[in-house]
């Protein structure tokens, strides 16, 4: 540990050790870092900049391949080595072209084939499956512990990691007694509410339906009913990700999956669709004000619109697309305190002759402007 | 994904198996550096399949050479060096309109998306890694292949020279000057 105290920025960020703490984030590393962190906190600021460097180089350069898809790609170079004898290789290898053979090139030949393997054994799949839910497919044979809500009024369920869940009547959760190191998962069926304490290093994965929630620390609630339609997952404080279970591939290949997900803010909310399988991002449909440094009164008088939905858009932290100059011109005088956000844009909209829909998570104002 | 180990008793085993033929000791070979080439390849062509191509037929030259091969110690070195020298050639006879004399380095996707999905994961601040990543962008080409086979590959900096055949002496003023600068940016 010595070694480290005549260490600058620069030694740091090339340091073996220091690189695989950044990257990979194990707990040896982590926890040696974090007491090293304690024990030298001079050096505190050379390291926090010599770590903030490696993640900006790890983010910008990871590139994303499959087990599966590197799998593949051995196969059909096994495949290759196996059906060519050597003095064809050798004459491959010697030339400067490379040949193909059929399947080498036709890959497609082999996509197709296993295509129709897995359609194959997703029916077989289906036809066992048919009648469970995808609650009791996901905890089927896994140790967990259950608590269903068999009441008709709200249930409070405090997890092992102090997170704590909100079951409603009917709903019902299952975790493990004990949360592994390395992540928290539970399953959900019905709706819930959760409050997910704080733990960078261990992610709390909601399974519900066909969509997996990951999130770190943050409330938000999730509607899944057994075999609904539709699925949604609706944040209140904080981010979280959202992704289809199908996608949401357990590995450690965390980038690869990044391109799959939905990330959601506060008072953003996902509705999955069971049919198509799609995902689309809306405003939650009750949004809350968040809480932060300046409190806005909303009691305007002649306010011009586009500082009013400024107000708003800092307060409900939303998104509100609107032509700034136009609505410049469009001056507002209401007390907007008490009501609901789609409601105060209600009034807006009436007192300026414009109108708003939502699109992908974000508000936008159509207005022709005001001209008196 | 695994982690960059070096090489110790196993491996050098595995080896000796494949040079006696044992194709699935090759096969756990190509396997343990599949992802490592790929990284790496991506970052000189965006088309993916045709850097899958140029690591199929590097594997299957180096398994019709495998007799003759020495008992290296280096294997993902050279596996890096000649990956890297294929896909300069196969893309060279491709564009045959391009004459560019170097390989062009670069990220895979830049854009914001990526970053802004991942900004979850981390606790950096977001507008930090943004202006960092700008500045990367920014680097030379050497400059930023020199970075990503430092802190990726945790390669020293003689095995970067030979692999891209440059002195040694320059990877390491690139290096620092690249690490200056983007020090200076945080």
């Amino acid at each position: 540990m010595n070694q480290y105290q005549e260490y600058s920025l620069e030694d740091f960020v090339l340091d073996a050790q220091f690189q695989n703490w950044v990257r990979y984030k194990r707990d040896n590393d982590v926890t040696f870092w974090e007491t090293y962190l304690q024990n030298h906190s001079g050096q505190s600021q050379d390291i926090m900049r010599a770590k903030t460097l490696l993640e900006s180089v790890y983010i910008h350069y990871e590139s994303h391949i499959d087990d599966r898809e590197i799998d593949f790609e051995i196969q059909e170079l096994l495949t290759k080595v196996r059906n060519n004898n050597d003095g064809i290789l050798s004459a491959e290898a010697a030339g400067i072209a490379p040949v193909h053979s059929f399947f080498a090139r036709n890959s497609i030949f082999w996509a197709a084939a296993t295509i129709v393997l897995m359609l194959g054994l997703g029916w077989l799949y289906q036809q066992n499956a048919r009648s469970l839910t995808d609650y009791e497919r996901m905890t089927r044979g896994k140790s967990l512990h259950e608590e269903e809500n068999d009441s008709n009024a709200n249930k409070l369920i405090t997890l092992t990691d102090g997170s704590r869940v909100t079951l409603t009547p009917h709903a019902k959760i299952s975790f493990p007694e004990k949360f592994p190191a390395e992540k928290r998962e539970v399953y959900l069926s019905g709706e819930a509410l959760f409050h997910v304490s704080k733990d960078a290093k261990r992610p709390f994965l909601v399974y519900a339906n066909q969509l997996v929630t990951k999130v770190l620390g943050t409330t938000f609630t999730i509607v899944a009913q057994d075999a609904a339609k539709k699925t949604s997952v609706d944040v209140k404080v904080g981010k979280v990700s959202v992704f289809r279970e199908n996608d949401f591939v357990d590995t450690k290949d965390q980038k690869a999956l990044q391109s799959k997900g939905m990330v959601l803010t506060a008072n953003q909310k996902v509705v999955y669709e069971r049919e198509s399988t799609n995902m689309i991002k809306t405003i939650s449909d009750s949004p809350q004000l968040i809480p932060g440094e300046n409190t806005v009164s909303f009691n305007f008088v002649n306010t011009p619109a586009s500082e009013v939905l400024t107000d708003l858009e800092d307060a409900y932290q939303v998104d509100i697309i609107f032509d700034k100059d136009l609505l410049r011109g469009c001056p507002i005088t209401a007390s907007l305190t008490n009501q609901s956000l789609y409601k105060k844009l209600d009034i807006i909209c009436e007192a300026i002759e414009a109108r708003y829909e939502m699109l992908d998570g974000q508000i936008v104002v159509y207005s022709k402007g005001c001209k008196n | 994904m695994p982690s960059p180990t070096d090489q110790n008793a196993d491996d050098s085993e595995l080896w000796n198996a494949f040079r006696a033929g044992d194709d699935i000791a090759f096969g756990k070979i190509a396997r343990q550096y599949y992802r490592s080439l790929f990284s790496y390849g991506v970052k000189f062509s965006k088309d993916r399949e045709f850097v899958k191509d140029c690591i199929q037929d590097l594997f299957l030259e180096l398994w019709a050479k495998r007799e003759t091969i020495g008992d290296t110690n280096f294997v993902k070195f050279y596996l890096l060096k000649s990956l890297r020298r294929k896909i300069h050639r196969e893309s060279q006879k491709q564009q045959w309109q391009s004459d560019d004399e170097d390989l062009n380095f670069e990220a895979e996707h830049v854009g914001e998306t990526s970053i802004e999905q991942q900004i979850i994961e981390i606790e950096t601040s977001e507008a930090m890694l943004k202006m960092l990543n700008q500045q990367i962008v920014l680097l030379t080409k050497r400059q930023q292949e020199i970075i990503y086979l430092r802190f990726f590959e945790n390669m020293d900096n003689e095995s970067i020279a030979q692999v891209m055949s440059i002195s040694k002496q320059s990877v390491a003023n690139l290096l620092y000057r690249t690490i200056q600068e983007l020090k200076d940016k945080l």
